[in-house]
């Protein structure tokens, strides 16, 4: 992306002209979660103001105009992970709620005690919590595949991890939310499914940065969120290969997935609506639909340059600093920088930089094991979008270099 | 400068670089371990009592940014020689200056009203002073 279209792109941002202390806002925690374009905002205002009703019930012509344009979402959501059919596509709360119906549904009843779920030392809690839930009420074990010094999948301790066959699901991150790390999916998904194990990526990071073609990858379920795809809280992603989708009982129960209720027994709507108890996210629904035609109209190439080149200038600028240290380093990574600062804790970084207007996030990311492997109790992180500019870089970077005055 | 900044210059920083309470007492020492787990800050503190059973001695060791570090050891050059009773007020006073109560006399512990616009921050400044209120009321559930 050019500067010309870069403007152009934070012109659609409302919140990115806003003061912070009376200093232009640098945001760059939009591995937490990213700003929302103008696009977004007025799908949803527009619902609120001139179409909204309770959707796939009702029998007039606002609940009939709302559900179309909800589902309309759903055909947005297929195309933009090139899923097979618009039926794989289930909406849920956020990845964290995609991982639990994964968890649930597949895992209490189609793993058998014995078998087990491999996960790797880098997960985001929402992607090792559940697997523990499962593993200590239905006997599945849990294993962990071991990651480099770089920050990278332990490629052989993975193939042995998966040697005895018992392996049933690997579930496992695209793009780690501290190192950047990005796993060679396609490699991941062919060993495990060699191994007999089918897998489940957590693309809560990945698919913000680049494009995900499920049936390219060959995966068995994805998992996203959509308020960091520029997109509202409250609504994400569960892609799933529709023959495991059918073959899965429901995760919760209640109106709109089922096809009929007696006292004595209830039969399941088919899917995707088996999946989706109760009235939906419906306006960040469609507010997730205005994000996907954001993210498809500036478009992944464009999107992943630009991203690629901010986080060469941010890792060499950054990595200039007396002191600092960047971790992470993973041959294919992307824009999420976390790193320390020799005789400065994290959160005295944090609070520092945002008194001069910048927004990183401190902390263990929700990621403790990995910030034990790493022997570290927490890291500053800088995560970047479709709207970071080199600017901002430069602020971080000027920013810090301000920190270690004060505190080195 | 703004106040933030002005505090770590002016407070923090000398007293995390070189805490000069930051010790363990060891064996026999009432001892207090408060943590964050959102943050994952850490911090214990212990004390003995002389004869008349004021605060005699009082260390600490923790886990934790500047903020925490500075905070624990003022806190324990502040409140040693006090008895409980003023020991405890004092911690009170300390941890409502930050939830918008009144400034405390002393103007160092003062300085650390300027948190009052950092929820995320304000409980590394009064974990140790959560410790401290264990010990001199000696309910030692230290709610972390």
């Amino acid at each position: 992306m050019n500067t010309p279209d870069l403007a152009a792109i934070r012109a659609q941002f409302p919140i990115l002209s806003e003061k912070i202390y009376g200093k232009d806002l640098v945001y760059l925690d939009n591995g937490a979660s990213a700003q929302k374009p103008r696009a977004v905002i007025d799908a949803m205002v527009h619902a609120m103001e001139h179409q909204y009703a309770n959707i796939h019930r009702g029998l007039h012509w606002m609940s009939e105009r709302t559900t179309d344009v909800y589902e309309q979402t759903r055909d947005l959501a297929a195309g933009l992970m090139n899923a097979a059919s618009r039926e794989e596509i289930i909406f849920v709360r956020n990845s964290t709620e995609a991982i639990n119906l994964v968890a649930h549904s597949f895992g209490r009843h189609l793993l058998k005690p014995g078998q087990a779920v491999l996960i790797s030392e880098m997960e985001h809690h929402s992607n090792i919590v559940p697997w523990q839930m499962l593993r200590d009420a239905c006997g599945i074990e849990l294993r962990v595949a071991p990651i480099t010094d770089d920050g990278e999948l332990d490629f052989p301790a993975f193939e042995a991890l998966l040697a005895d066959g018992k392996v049933g699901l690997v579930a496992i991150t695209h793009m780690s939310n501290v190192l950047g790390t990005y796993l060679p999916a396609e490699r991941v998904i062919q060993t495990a499914h060699a191994a007999g194990a089918l897998v489940l990526l957590d693309g809560s990071q990945a698919i913000v940065h680049r494009a995900v073609d499920v049936q390219t990858l060959g995966c068995d379920f994805y998992a996203w969120t959509g308020h960091k795809l520029y997109g509202p809280t409250g609504i994400g992603v569960l892609w799933g290969r529709k023959a495991l989708l059918e073959a899965m009982p429901p995760f919760l129960g209640g109106g709109d997935m089922i096809s009929s209720v007696t006292f004595a027994h209830s039969e399941w709507a088919r899917v995707p609506h088996k999946f989706e108890a109760g009235t939906p996210a419906i306006l960040e629904g469609i507010g997730l639909g205005a994000a996907i035609k954001f993210v498809q109209n500036l478009g992944y190439d464009a999107i992943a340059a630009h991203e690629a080149a901010l986080t060469e200038y941010g890792l060499a600028h950054i990595g200039e600093i007396p002191g600092l240290t960047i971790w992470g380093h993973a041959k294919d990574r992307g824009g999420v920088i976390s790193f320390t600062m020799d005789g400065a804790h994290p959160h005295d970084i944090a609070t520092l930089l945002d008194r001069q207007g910048i927004a990183v996030r401190a902390g263990h990311h929700c990621a403790e094991p990995l910030m034990r492997r790493l022997g570290l109790n927490a890291t500053a992180r800088a995560s970047f979008a479709a709207y970071t500019t080199y600017g901002e870089i430069d602020a971080l970077v000027a920013g810090l270099r301000r920190v270690r005055e004060f505190l080195a | 400068m703004n106040a933030v900044e002005s505090l770590y210059q002016s407070v923090i920083l000398k007293h995390s670089r070189a805490p000069r309470f930051r010790v363990e007492l060891g064996q026999g020492a009432a001892a207090c371990h408060c943590r964050n787990p959102l943050c994952g800050d850490d911090v214990t503190v212990q004390w003995r009592a002389g004869p008349a059973g004021a605060i005699a001695e009082i260390g600490f060791t923790a886990e934790g940014c500047a903020i925490l570090i500075a905070s624990s050891d003022l806190m324990a050059e502040s409140v040693l020689g006090l008895d409980r009773d003023r020991a405890l007020k004092k911690a009170r006073a300390f941890r409502a200056m930050l939830d918008d109560g009144p400034e405390i006399a002393e103007p160092t512990l003062a300085s650390f009203a300027a948190l009052r616009d950092y929820p995320a921050r304000k409980r590394c400044a009064t974990l140790p002073w959560q410790a401290l209120e264990s010990l001199m009321s000696g309910d030692m559930k230290c709610q972390s």
